[in-house]
């Protein structure tokens, strides 16, 4: 939220400074739980791919990427649910959004249009766990 | 993913081993297209606007510039009080909300309520309050108590609601059968049952939980007051919206003092440019009011303060909190923009808080019933 307002400083009003702020928000979270994940994985494989001589991206890629992987997309997907709820919060400091929408609707006392758009944000953020069950399904 | 390898003796009939099945391949290529689409349709429908990119550095550069020196002076005048505020509106809202999931939390524990009706209707309310977020929730509550603490405690019990009671359903709900066994088999009534079987055994994790929740409250509560709310965040909006951004730095709001007002006039022309060329409705309608306002009052728009406030400056009320900080000029006559709903005309005479700030949208009756509306 705060970091929300910095960015609307620094790249005006719009979609943009939310988007940055969610990212900006969002690394910190997902960074720590992705190194934890990568220092809980097993090293044989690792050692395993270092053995062939392989250079130091193919050892991400194919020792610890595989490993990780299932972790890494439920995290995310973990974010992507909580980010939907948060981009409808960055609107209301001028990130954008449907929460400008509401917002402007919450000043002219357009309470009917108001409890619209609240429903489609619970509606959209219940998708939204729908999918992400989906997503950490398919790579588990 | 799939790693298809050759395995088995050359010239034996050659086997492939694959880590997926079809079906799991199939799944898994249309996640990646799936995502794909999302970015690229995420890139297209975000308005970037090149200009707005350019001046980042310097914007950013100027902020930070601004934030120093921390303007120390006006912590214990303000800030301190705010603080408190926030903090006691972190920790009555977190009681409030263990005690209302208490009950939706029993509601849903399925060992407990051997209803299927009772434990959906339980869950759709851990589901529904916790996918509004607290901010939206003090938006209601500001106009339902309006702005105060108040709405800002219920606004942070109603969100809470669904975290804690899914956590504490969780809770009850691995809670050990022998005991609560042993009880019934004494003739307990479930009161004692609750209070002597279970109590004991979800205890730790009751404290945990709520905790944990009201550490969240407080970070959370810190920004209720943008909308509102009260407490740390009014502050801040208060100094954000006069541009303040030392102040914002130590969350202090302070009167305008002459070098401040020179600084604000400086800066004024770069943003009123950034909110003509925005395109969005709102800032359309504040480049209207804007232009009109510049030949009405010259002197009043070159205040800093009168265009380029955040979006949500209505809802505190920083004239009323601080008679220091001097109220915002109205720019403009009233612009209508589409019809007002039938409830703007009786909500506005009522005690919304948007009669302090510079409104951009202005309903012609509003401006009759509100007394605080100070003219220039």
């Amino acid at each position: 939220m705060i970091i929300a307002i910095l960015f609307v400083k620094a790249v005006g009003f719009g979609a943009l400074a939310g988007m940055l702020a969610l990212i900006v928000a969002s690394l910190g979270f997902i960074s720590k739980l992705v190194a934890e994940a990568v220092e809980e994985m097993s090293m044989r494989q690792v050692e395993a791919v270092r053995a062939t001589g392989a250079p130091f991206l193919s050892l991400v890629i194919m020792g610890v990427l595989p490993q990780v992987m299932p972790r890494f997309i439920g995290f995310s997907a973990y974010q992507l649910d909580s980010n939907l709820r948060n981009s409808a919060l960055v609107g209301l400091v001028g990130g954008g959004g449907i929460g400008a929408t509401l917002f402007t609707a919450f000043q002219r006392f357009d309470y009917d249009f108001v409890l619209t758009i609240v429903l489609a944000i619970i509606a959209i953020v219940m998708v939204g766990e729908v999918l992400s069950g989906w997503m950490r399904r398919l790579f588990q | 993913m799939s790693a298809p390898t050759a395995a088995g003796p050359a010239g034996a009939s050659l086997r492939r081993w694959q880590r997926f099945t079809p079906a799991e391949r199939v799944m898994r290529s249309a996640f990646y297209i799936v995502v794909l689409i999302a970015i690229v349709w995420s890139l297209r429908s975000i308005e970037i606007i090149p200009e707005f990119l350019y001046d980042a550095p310097q914007q950013t550069v100027d902020l930070f510039a601004r934030m120093w020196p921390i303007d120390w002076a006006w912590y214990p005048k303000v800030v301190n009080a705010a603080l408190l505020e926030t903090l006691h509106t972190a920790t009555l809202g977190t009681i409030l909300a263990v005690a209302m999931a208490s009950l939706v939390a029993l509601m849903v524990a399925r060992n407990i309520t051997r209803s299927v009706v009772l434990n959906t209707i339980g869950r759709f309310i851990l589901v529904a309050t916790r996918s509004v977020h607290a901010m939206i929730w003090a938006l209601f509550f500001v106009a339902v108590f309006g702005p105060g603490a108040l709405a800002g405690t219920m606004a942070i019990a109603l969100h809470s609601i669904g975290f804690t009671g899914k956590f504490l359903s969780e809770a009850i709900e691995e809670a050990k059968p022998g005991p609560i066994e042993a009880l019934i088999a004494t003739g307990a009534s479930p009161l004692a049952i609750l209070l002597k079987g279970y109590w004991p055994q979800i205890k730790p994790a009751f404290l945990s939980i709520s905790m944990f929740r009201w550490d969240i409250n407080v970070r959370e509560s810190a920004v209720l007051g943008l909308v509102g709310g009260g407490g740390l965040g009014m502050a801040l909006d208060t100094a954000l919206s006069n541009l303040y951004w030392d102040q914002a730095g130590s969350g202090a709001v302070r009167d305008l003092c002459g070098g401040h007002r020179r600084r604000g006039r400086n800066r004024m022309a770069p943003v009123a440019d950034d909110l003509s060329k925005s395109a969005t409705p709102h800032a359309r309608a504040r480049r209207r009011s804007g232009a009109s306002g510049r030949e009405l009052q010259p002197d009043h728009f070159n205040w800093s303060a009168t265009l380029a406030r955040p979006a949500m400056a209505h809802f505190s009320s920083p004239s009323e909190l601080d008679p220091l900080t001097p109220t915002a000029p109205i720019v403009s006559l009233p612009t209508l923009i589409g019809t007002p709903p039938r409830s703007a005309m009786t909500s506005a005479s009522s005690r919304w808080a948007a009669s302090s700030g510079i409104s951009v949208v202005r309903f012609a009756h509003s401006a009759l019933v509100r007394p605080k509306v100070r003219a220039v």
